[in-house]
C-alpha cells in the first residue's frame, strides 16, 4: 500500500516533509513493489499513531470510537473491563497504583508494567504516594489529584452558573492542594509523576514551576476540559457532568496556554461511556463521564496548535512518557494516524495490517 | 392569564407575569373567585423529601380547585428499588394526571421531570436551586402588606444562602419586582459569585438590617454545625439570629418573614417569631391562594 502525497510530521525526528509512505505486511517499507495499491492522501498529514493515555474501556464498541478518533493505541485505565481486547489497534493496560485503587497498599509492579495509575480515585494518604515513588523508581505514576474533603458533595467548579442552578461546587484547591503536596514529596523521593486530567490554572502554575526546578513531572488535559467551562451546565446539561469537574473560562485559558508551551505534555481523552440508565437522574445523581475519543482531534485543531505540537500532544509525548516507540522509520511497525487539516478531522489510521484508509 | 405549562423556577419570569400571578393570588385570597377550575383533574404530589407544609398547602389548594390529589410516596418505594427519576415520572404521568408537583433533593430534578412527561410540572423545591411557589408567596405576602408596591423597598435575606432554594427564588422574584436586596449569612454559607446576581452581600447582620423594610430569615439545618460550617447553634443565634434586641432596632413598620418551620431560638427568638412584626402565619395562609393561582396558570 502506497500512501501518496501526504505531509509526514514526526516531531521526534523533526520530520515535516511531503513524501510517499509504503506499508507492507504491517510494517513501514522502503520502496514500493510493482502493482501496489495507491491511496491518494494529497493535502493530508501522516503522524505517528496517536496514543490515548487515559480512558475507561467498558466494552469493545468503544474501540471503534477510538479508531474513528484516530487512536492506534489506547491505555486502559484500571477501572476498565479486563475483557476488552482488540485485534485492530493496540490496547495497553495501566496497572493499579494501589490495590483495588483503595489507596492503602501498593499495587504489584512487574517488568512489563507500562505505568501505574490511580485511575479516577484520589490518593488520600500522602505516605502511600511517598512509598510508591520510592518503590517504583522509573515507572510512571499516573495520579488523579483530588482532596475529597474539599470536593465534598461538589459536582462542578465554582461559578455563576452553578450558583444560580444550585449545584454544589468544588473549589480549585481540591485539585491544586494535592498537586502541591505530591510535588513536595516527589522533590524528596525522586521518581516520575504524571497528573492526569488537570483542570485548574493553579495546577498548571505548580507544574510549570516544578518543571523549571527540574522535577520529573508531567501532565495531561482532556478535550472537554479544554473546551467546556462551568457554563456548560446551563439547563442542567449533562455535557457538563464529567469528572474531574469543569472549571472557569480563566482556567481554560491557562490550560490552553499550558498545552501550547509544553507545561501540559499531552491531551488524554478520559473517554468514559456512561450507561443510559445512569443518566436518567438529576445532574448531581448522574454518573459522570463523556465519550471523548471522537472529539479529541477536532479540539486540538480548534486550539490552533502548530502541526508539530498537535502531533506531539497525541503521539510523541505519550510515547515518551510510556517508553513506547512512535516512529515512521522504515522497518518499524506501522502505526500511524492520518489527519485532514482541511476538514480538521481524522482521515484514518493504520495499525499493523489493519487500516481504515482504504474505505473512507 | 397566560397559560404556562410548567413552573420550574422564577428566574427569567417577566415582571408582568409575576404581577399577573400575584394579582390572581390576591383574588383568591380575598375570595373574589371561587370556581372549581380543576374539577375532574388529577394532581399528583410527588415528594422525594419529607415535607408537610408545602405538600399540605398544595393539597389544600388543589382540593379547593376541585382536583383529586394523588399523594405519591417515593421514599422507600420505587426510589429504593433503583427506578430512575425519568422512569418514575413517566409512570406517574401514565396515570393520567394533569399536574405533577415535585419536590426532590437534587437541583434540576423538576426540569428533568418536565422534559420527561407530557403533563404540567410544578417545582415544589429542587435541591439548592429554586422553590418558586415559596418565592411567589413571599413576594405576595410583601405585595399585600405594602399595597402592591415593592419598587425600591429594601429586603434582607439572612441565613444559609448557599443551600437555600428559597433564597434563590426570592432573589429572582423580588429583584424582578424592583426590590433592593441584601443577602447576609456566615461566610461559609454564602455561595460564590452571589454579588454578580445584582444583590448586596454582607456577613454583618446589623449592616443587612439597617434600613430594611422586611427581613426574610432562612431556616438553618442544625446538622450544618457538624459540617464545620459554623461553630455552634448558640454562636449562630448570637451573630446571625434575629434576636429581640435586633428586631427592636428595625424600622418601626419593618416586617419579618420565615419560610418555616422555624427553629425557635436559632434563626429567630421566640418573641420575634410570635411578635407584631411577624408575617409567618400569614405566609402560610397566603401560600394556598398563591398555589391556587399557580395550579390554575399551568393547567
Amino acid at each position: 500500500m502506497i500512501l501518496r502525497g501526504a505531509r509526514l510530521i514526526d516531531p521526534n525526528t523533526r520530520t515535516d516533509t511531503k513524501t510517499d509512505l509504503v506499508i507492507r505486511d504491517g510494517k513501514i517499507a522502503d520502496k514500493a513493489n510493482a502493482g501496489e495499491a495507491v491511496i491518494d492522501l494529497d493535502g493530508c498529514w501522516i503522524a505517528p499513531g496517536f496514543i490515548d493515555l487515559h480512558s475507561v474501556l467498558r466494552d469493545e464498541s468503544e474501540l471503534a470510537s477510538a479508531i474513528r478518533g484516530g487512536f492506534t493505541t489506547v491505555v486502559a485505565a484500571p477501572e476498565s473491563a479486563s475483557s476488552v481486547k482488540s485485534d485492530q489497534i493496540r490496547v495497553l493496560r495501566a496497572a493499579p497504583l494501589t490495590r483495588g485503587l483503595e489507596g492503602n497498599e501498593l499495587g504489584e509492579v512487574a517488568a512489563t508494567t507500562l505505568c501505574l495509575s490511580q485511575g479516577f480515585k484520589p490518593l488520600n494518604r500522602a505516605g502511600v504516594l511517598r512509598r510508591a515513588l520510592q518503590y517504583s523508581n522509573r515507572t510512571l505514576l499516573v495520579l488523579h489529584a483530588e482532596d475529597p474533603s474539599l470536593t465534598g458533595a461538589g459536582v462542578i467548579g465554582e461559578g455563576l452558573t452553578p450558583t444560580r442552578l444550585g449545584l454544589p461546587s468544588v473549589p480549585v484547591a481540591a485539585e491544586s492542594s494535592i498537586i502541591a503536596r505530591d510535588l513536595q514529596i516527589l522533590e524528596e523521593t525522586g521518581g516520575r509523576l504524571h497528573f492526569a486530567h488537570v483542570t485548574t490554572a493553579r495546577s498548571v502554575e505548580l507544574i510549570r514551576h516544578a518543571k523549571a526546578r527540574g522535577l520529573s513531572v508531567s501532565a495531561d488535559v482532556t478535550p472537554h476540559h479544554l473546551t467546556r467551562d462551568t457554563s456548560a451546565a446551563e439547563d442542567y446539561s449533562l455535557t457538563a457532568r464529567v469528572w474531574p469537574p469543569l472549571r472557569s473560562p480563566a482556567d481554560l485559558a491557562v490550560l490552553k496556554a499550558g498545552l501550547l508551551d509544553g507545561t501540559i505534555d499531552a491531551i488524554a481523552c478520559d473517554h468514559v461511556k456512561v450507561d443510559v440508565l445512569d443518566r436518567e437522574h438529576a445532574f448531581e445523581a448522574c454518573a459522570p463521564g463523556c465519550e471523548a475519543f471522537e472529539a479529541a482531534v477536532a479540539t486540538a485543531f480548534a486550539l490552533e496548535l502548530p502541526p508539530a505540537r498537535l502531533v506531539e500532544v497525541f503521539a510523541s509525548a505519550p510515547a515518551r512518557l510510556l517508553g513506547l516507540a512512535a516512529s515512521l522509520a522504515v522497518g518499524s511497525e506501522a502505526r500511524l494516524t492520518v489527519l485532514d487539516p482541511r476538514t480538521r478531522s481524522v482521515r484514518g489510521v493504520v495499525s499493523g495490517r489493519f487500516n481504515t484508509l482504504e474505505k473512507p | 392569564m397566560t397559560a404556562r405549562r410548567h413552573l420550574l423556577g422564577l428566574e427569567g419570569l417577566p415582571r408582568t407575569e409575576l404581577e399577573q400571578l400575584l394579582s390572581r393570588a390576591h383574588e383568591y385570597r380575598e375570595g373574589r373567585v371561587g370556581g372549581r377550575h380543576l374539577s375532574g383533574r388529577v394532581v399528583a404530589n410527588v415528594f422525594y423529601e419529607p415535607s408537610t407544609r408545602t405538600r399540605s398547602s398544595f393539597e389544600v389548594a388543589a382540593a379547593g380547585l376541585g382536583a383529586h390529589v394523588l399523594n405519591w410516596t417515593v421514599t422507600g418505594s420505587s426510589a429504593s428499588k433503583g427506578e430512575t427519576l425519568v422512569d418514575t415520572a413517566k409512570n406517574i404521568a401514565a396515570l393520567g394526571v394533569s399536574v405533577i408537583i415535585v419536590r426532590h433533593q437534587h437541583s434540576g430534578a423538576a426540569a428533568l421531570v418536565a422534559r420527561s412527561v407530557g403533563c404540567s410540572v410544578i417545582n415544589a423545591g429542587d435541591g439548592q436551586h429554586e422553590h418558586p411557589s415559596q418565592g411567589l408567596l413571599d413576594a405576595y405576602t410583601l405585595w399585600r402588606r405594602w399595597g402592591g408596591v415593592l419598587e425600591n423597598k429594601r429586603v434582607a435575606i439572612v441565613g444559609d444562602i448557599l443551600h437555600s432554594r428559597v433564597a434563590r427564588s426570592n432573589l429572582h422574584a423580588l429583584k424582578a419586582l424592583g426590590v433592593k436586596l441584601v443577602f447576609c449569612g456566615p461566610p461559609t454559607l454564602l455561595p460564590s459569585h452571589l454579588s454578580q446576581l445584582g444583590v448586596d452581600v454582607t456577613t454583618e447582620l446589623d449592616v443587612a438590617l439597617n434600613g430594611a423594610d422586611a427581613v426574610m430569615m432562612l431556616r438553618i439545618q442544625k446538622e450544618r454545625a457538624s459540617e464545620a460550617l459554623f461553630p455552634s447553634a448558640a454562636e449562630y443565634h448570637q451573630r446571625w439570629g434575629l434576636t429581640t434586641a435586633r428586631a427592636a432596632a428595625l424600622k418601626p413598620e419593618a416586617v419579618v418573614l420565615h419560610p418555616g418551620p422555624v427553629n425557635r431560638g436559632l434563626e429567630l427568638s421566640p418573641e420575634v417569631a410570635d411578635g407584631q412584626r411577624s408575617l409567618i402565619l400569614e405566609q402560610v395562609e397566603n401560600g394556598i391562594a398563591v398555589r391556587k393561582a399557580v395550579l390554575e396558570a399551568v393547567s
